[in-house]
Parts: structure tokens; sequence; C-alpha cells
């Protein structure tokens, strides 16, 4: 089976876009799927567009986004651990295990109780920051092999929380080991 | 690549546009009208009018003469609109084997996509004159409350009027198509349209070329007819008053009251009062009585206020699925013959609290907008396009007959969803799912779409089998249907029995059908009056004495036709 594109990479947009880019990059991916541009392939056309209809409907509404994010971060972490990519992980599993759970019991409460499953939502975002949120997204990147996307979000992530220190040295390693691959490819 | 035509079939006139090098063209008739009005009639000698000659021999043969088919476009006999609608119509209604709609007309029952395609075969071959070639592809507007078997409907006349139609889009997006507001900047519009038999607001965001529509609502039973109709009651009324005559009964008596109606609304818009005349009307045992009496602004309004009142429900519907006040609008477009009353136009400023923007032609913006999307369709524009919203939610009946949403109503199409369903019984071979179309918490009181049979699951305990039924919306609005088995990964045979509708060798039977028999007697009718009109002119026989008196009144009257025309043109 195919995989999957998550909505951020089907948008090509970075986990950390604002509204406006991600309003530009859905039209952008508007004209390039349409089944209106694509008669050739209807068939395709339709089943991208239905997909790029969808990842606008999440991304453009600030509380669907949240939790997306967590969904897509807690399917990363699954994702990591079977790649065996923890360097980047540090002591954070406790508190990002927490969190997952949170959301998942806040998710779960939401078409039922919206107070308490908002109050869930706060207890996981109080141990889970934006900045946490985009430097794992910059995880997923690595993982999927996409270096420059993910020293773009680590950068994001630094430059939201200048006071981490892990964020820099983990910046400073992975220029490193880019560097590495540059030069292991040019001999 | 073959031309691809734009056509805004209408429930009174129809309108078709092509773009050509990048130019708007709106195709005349053979009559050299703009529009052209969607009437369709039989006459004794076996022939079939379209267009205006068939309105114009509307007052002598209202029987055999099918107008405003287009409200019984995908519609059940026994829907509620339909027993209202069968008292206000001269020709014969039926029931079909399968409940849908079907017209009596000249010994012959017909189903309204073969009636629409005889308007379609019309403005086909039109264009085909006007354009010098053979035109076989079309993109056909609807009304965005169509739902999805009027949409079929639709998409079934076409083919049987010999046209692919190649999409199907909103009339009110159309129009916002061909509004000429400068897509690429960011702004939110409205598009209110008022037609002849129907009502539909939009509310669009235009950025980028792209023209998104963001909530769409309306009412697919609220139009100019109405207004007609609410000025012949009144007109009705005050005859039985006065002379203790009912003129319902006469089928002629009602089209002149009908004319007569349609007439004096156009007038008022910019006149204060109208004279309506009737002679010889109805016969009584004092003799001939007439009709005569005076309307005034005024009193129209006073008519047909709750008519413009019911639009004022849909506008905030919209505005509040857009998630939008009146003020985030930029601009209010007007489209329909209707919004011309100037009792529409003060509603509209009420509503949206800004003077509506008057720079689209009402009576043509909508075939304008088909052509544009034809114009994408073809690839020669790249830098526009649509993208509409569902009006209905879509949805499924489970345990104790309640409707279960799947696709909510106003998301963005093309759109697709899936459902994993399972067996309740051990080896159970097939899942019974009833598709439903409507808002309403019960399921019976949606309409019923079609039912899908899920067939050959493999023997399993109950529980076990995991069949993915997947619900798309295409960017046509209507609605397909698969499903696959999750456990071997196979397609999953379904049988899907369709509530209403033609079948695909009815379709193909009435096409040809339509292609040979029917359009020879078309051509007949075209012929005939081509040959009558000649005739009026310059008379063969001018030995017989009042020939050239006979021939100087029928073109006076032509002319007087042609003047009612002309007004409404403008």
């Amino acid at each position: 089976m195919v995989k999957k594109l998550n909505y951020y990479e089907l948008l090509e947009i970075y986990p950390a876009a604002t509204q406006e880019e991600i309003d530009n990059a859905f039209r952008m991916a508007l004209y390039k799927y349409h089944p209106d541009h694509n008669p050739d392939r209807p068939d395709w056309a339709h089943e991208r567009t239905a997909e790029v209809v969808e990842a606008y409907k999440i991304l453009s509404d600030p509380i669907k986004r949240k939790i997306y994010n967590f969904q897509i971060f807690a399917h990363l972490k699954e994702e990591v651990e079977e790649r065996k990519f923890s360097i980047f992980q540090m002591g954070e599993k406790k508190k990002f295990n927490d969190a997952v759970q949170d959301f998942k019991e806040g998710v779960e409460l939401y078409s039922t109780n919206k107070a308490n499953s908002l109050l869930k939502f706060q207890q996981a975002y109080a141990t889970y920051k934006l900045h946490e949120a985009i430097y794992n997204m910059g995880v997923i990147y690595a993982s999927a092999n996409k270096l420059q996307e993910a020293l773009h979000a680590f950068k994001e992530a630094e430059k939201l929380a200048p006071e981490n220190i892990h964020y820099k040295k983990v910046i400073e390693k992975f220029q490193e080991l880019m560097r590495d691959i540059d030069r292991a490819r040019k001999t | 690549m073959s031309k691809i035509i734009g056509i805004d079939l209408g429930t009174t006139n129809s309108c078709v546009g092509i773009i050509e090098a990048g130019k708007l063209f709106i195709i005349p008739n053979d009559e050299n009208f703009r529009t052209t009005p969607s009437v369709v009639a039989f006459t004794k000698d076996n022939t079939i009018l379209v267009g205006n000659q068939a309105k114009r021999q509307q007052i002598m043969n209202p029987e055999n003469t099918i107008f405003s088919i287009k409200r019984f476009m995908g519609r059940k006999f026994n829907d509620k609109t339909v027993e209202k609608d069968i008292k206000l119509v001269p020709y014969k209604l039926v029931p079909a084997e399968n409940g849908d709609v079907r017209i009596e007309v000249a010994g012959r029952i017909f189903s309204p996509p073969e009636l629409s395609a005889m308007i379609l075969m019309k403005l086909k071959k039109d264009a085909e004159s006007y354009l010098n070639e053979k035109v076989e592809k079309a993109v056909i507007t609807v009304p965005a409350y169509f739902n999805d078997s009027q949409r079929q409907a639709t998409k079934d006349a076409g083919k049987i009027a010999g046209l692919e139609v190649v999409r199907i889009i909103n009339e009110p997006t159309a129009a916002a198509l061909a509004s000429g507001f400068d897509s690429k900047t960011k702004m939110r519009i409205v598009i209110y349209d008022l037609g002849g038999g129907t009502f539909d607001v939009s509310i669009l965001e235009l950025g980028q070329g792209i023209f998104q529509v963001k909530a769409t609502s309306g009412d697919t039973h609220l139009g100019g007819d109405d207004f007609d109709q609410a000025i012949i009651d009144f007109l009705i009324t005050e005859f039985l008053n006065t002379e203790g005559i009912d003129l319902r009964k006469d089928r002629v008596a009602l089209q002149r009251l009908k004319d007569a109606a349609e007439k004096a609304k156009i007038n008022l818009s910019t006149l204060d009062s109208v004279e309506i005349t009737l002679p010889f009307i109805a016969v009584s045992k004092d003799g001939a009585k007439h009709l005569k009496t005076i309307l005034t602004r005024e009193k129209l309004e006073q008519l047909t206020k709750h008519l413009a009142e019911a639009t004022v429900e849909p506008c905030e519907k919209a505005l509040s699925y857009a998630g939008l006040r009146p003020q985030d609008i930029d601009e209010v477009v007007l489209v329909g013959g209707q919004t011309k009353m100037p009792l529409i136009r003060e509603t509209v400023k009420r509503i949206f609290k800004k003077e509506p923007y008057l720079g689209v032609n009402p009576d043509e913006a909508v075939a304008a907008g088909a052509a544009y999307q034809a114009s994408v369709l073809k690839g020669d524009i790249r830098d526009i396009l649509l993208l509409d919203v569902t009006a209905f939610s879509l949805g499924i009946k489970t345990e104790g007959g309640l409707f279960s949403k799947i696709i909510e109503k106003n998301s963005s199409i093309p759109i697709r969803r899936s459902e994993i369903y399972t067996t309740t019984k051990d080896n159970q071979s097939f899942v019974r799912i009833e598709v439903y179309q409507g808002e309403k918490p019960m399921a019976a009181d949606n309409k019923l779409i079609g039912t899908f049979d899920l067939v050959g699951i493999p023997p399993a305990k109950k529980g076990i089998p995991k069949i993915e039924v997947m619900f798309d919306i295409d960017a046509n609005g209507i609605i397909k249907v698969s499903a696959k088995d999750l456990t071997t990964q196979k397609e999953q045979a379904i049988k899907i029995t369709p509530d209403s509708g033609l079948s695909g060798s009815e379709i193909e039977k009435m096409s040809t059908e339509m292609g040979t028999d029917f359009a020879k007697r078309i051509l007949k009718g075209q012929k005939e009056s081509a040959k009558q009109e000649y005739q009026q002119v310059f008379p063969i026989d001018d030995s017989k004495e009042g020939a050239i008196g006979e021939t100087e009144t029928q073109e006076k009257k032509k002319k007087s036709i042609f003047d009612i025309f002309k007004k409404k043109e403008d």
C-alpha cells in the first residue's frame, strides 16, 4: 500500500506554517491536483483534491490542527522507535507519552463532553509546548530523510525557545551530520 | 479539441455562452434573442416547437405546452412541492413506476429529462449554426440547492440530447465567475440569485484566481413564478368578487392571466402603476366579461412581501455557516430576472447592509460563468478554479431509523469519506446500506438517494469482516459509492438501487429516439413556423380578400410580442 502523506507534506509546508502560508499552499495544491486541471486522470485528481480539501479543513481550524498535530506526533513516536532514531528524543519520552495520553482522552471526550475535553487538551499543552511540537516535527522530517525541512523545523523551535540549549546542540549536531552526508555524496 | 458551450438551463429562460479567443460571446438563438424560453410545445400536426415559437402559441394550446419543466426534474410524484405545482400547470402530470414525475402530453408519457433534452437540443442546434461547427460538449448549470437526483436528471437530459455534460456547476457559483471581480485580490462576495423558479444564495471567498464557496443556502421552490402567481391569485379573487366567476377552471384564461401578470410585474419595476386589461376573459349569461384593473407598485409589494421576506432566512443561514457578519462582505451581486424588482433590492440592502452591485447582467451572468468554466475544462484558462460546496449533508440510516451524517453540508467538494462496516450475524453474506441526503435527524424525513448492497462477503464470524465503504461527492456534486474488503484488500461488489432517475438503457433508448424521430419533428416545427412567418410578411396567396388585412394584424401582434421580449432583455 502507498504510504499516505501527512497534511503538511501534502500541502508542501512546514509544520510551523502561518495561516496565510497554509491558505497560499492550499490554493497552489488545488491548481496542481484539481480535476479541472487534470482531465486525463480524473480519479487520481479527485482523490488528491479530496485529500487537499480535507488537509485544509483541518489545518485552517486552530483546534483541529492541534489535535491533528498530536496525532501525527504520536504516530511519529512509533516510527522513530522503529527506525531507532532515538538520538533526537533525549529525555522527553515520558513527558511526551503523558501528553499524548491526555490528548487522546481529550479527543475521545470531544464529542460528548466539550468542557472536560478542553481541560484535557490544556493539560496536554501544559506539558507539551509549541516549540516542542515543532521540534518533534523536525524529528519526523529527519526520520523521513528530509534533512533541509528538519533543519528548518529545529531552527523554528530554537527561535521560539532560545534558552533551550538542547535545541542548539541538536542543530549543531544536525548540521554536522548534513555536512558529513554531503561529503560522503561527493566522494 | 472540440468546443464546449456553457448552458444556463433555466426554469423560464435558458441562455448559452462560449469563450472564443479569450472573449465571452452569448450565443443568440435562431430569432436573434440572447435568451430562449424554456418551453416545449406539441402541436396537432405532430410537430414539436421549442423556445419562442412554443411560447407564442402557449395561450392557444395550454395543455400541450410544457413550461417550468425544471421544477419536476428529479422529483417524486408525491413530493409536497409537486402536489402544489400540479395545480399551477395546465399540462398533465402522472407518476412513473418508481414514483418519479412523468408528463403526459400529446398521447405519450415523457420524463422531465426528455423534455429538458428537447430544449437542450434546440440550444445545441442554435449554437452549432452560430459557431458553424458541431457542438458535442457542454457545461450545464443547476441551482446550488439541487440534490443528487436533480443533478443526475440534468446530466441525463444532456445525454438524451446528444451532449456530453462535462461538468454540472452551481448557478450562483457560475455567476460569481462572470462577476468580473479581480479574483487575484482577496475579497468576499455574496451571490443572491432569484430566478424564475429557484432561490440560491452563496458566499464566496476570492483569492489567487480561486473562487471558493464558503456556504450556500436557498429554496428550490421560490422564484419569479411565485411572484406572478401572487398577482394571478389577486386578479382571480378580484374577478370572483366583482363578477362572481371563478377563472381558475379556465385554462386559457389562466394562461392569459399569467402572461398579463408577468408583464405587469416587469413594468412595475420601472413604473408606479400599470393597467391590466384582459378583454373577453370569461363569458356569463349576461355576455362577455372583461377584466380591467389597475395595479400599483405598492399593491404588488404588499402582495409579494412574504416572498421577498422568504429570502431573508437563507441569507442569514449562509452567513452563519460561513461564520461571517454582513460587514465582512465586500460585494453583493444580484442574479436572476426577479432581482430587477425594487422590493428585492431593498430587501437585499437590508440583509447585507450595503448597496447591491449592479455590474452583472442578471439574465446572462450564469451562462457566462458556465462558459468560463467550459474554457477552464478545455484548458484554455489556467488561472481560474472553482471550489464549490455540497448544499446537503450525506449520511446513512442507522439503528432505530436515525440519520447518521457522513459528510456535513457546506463541505468543499470534491470530498471523500469512508466508513467501516461489518456483519451482525455469523456467515452473513451481505450488508444493506441506505444512503440519504438531508438535515433531519430521522433518516425517513430525508431524501433517499439509493440503497447499496454489499454482496459476496466471504463467510466469517459476526463482526470479523471489515468493509470500507467510500462516499465520494465529485466536482459535479454527484454522489458515488464504492467499497473495499479491508481483510482481502479487494474491491467489494456493491449493488446499487437508485431511488429515482432513469436507467442507462432507458437513457440510451430515449437518446436514440430523440436523435431520430423527435429531432425530425422539432426540425419540422422550425421549418413550418419559418414558413408561416415568411408568409406573414410576403403573403403567397394575395387573391383572397382580407389576406392583407389579416397579415397586418398578425404583423402587429408579432411586433407587440417582440416588444415584450425586448423589454425583458433590457
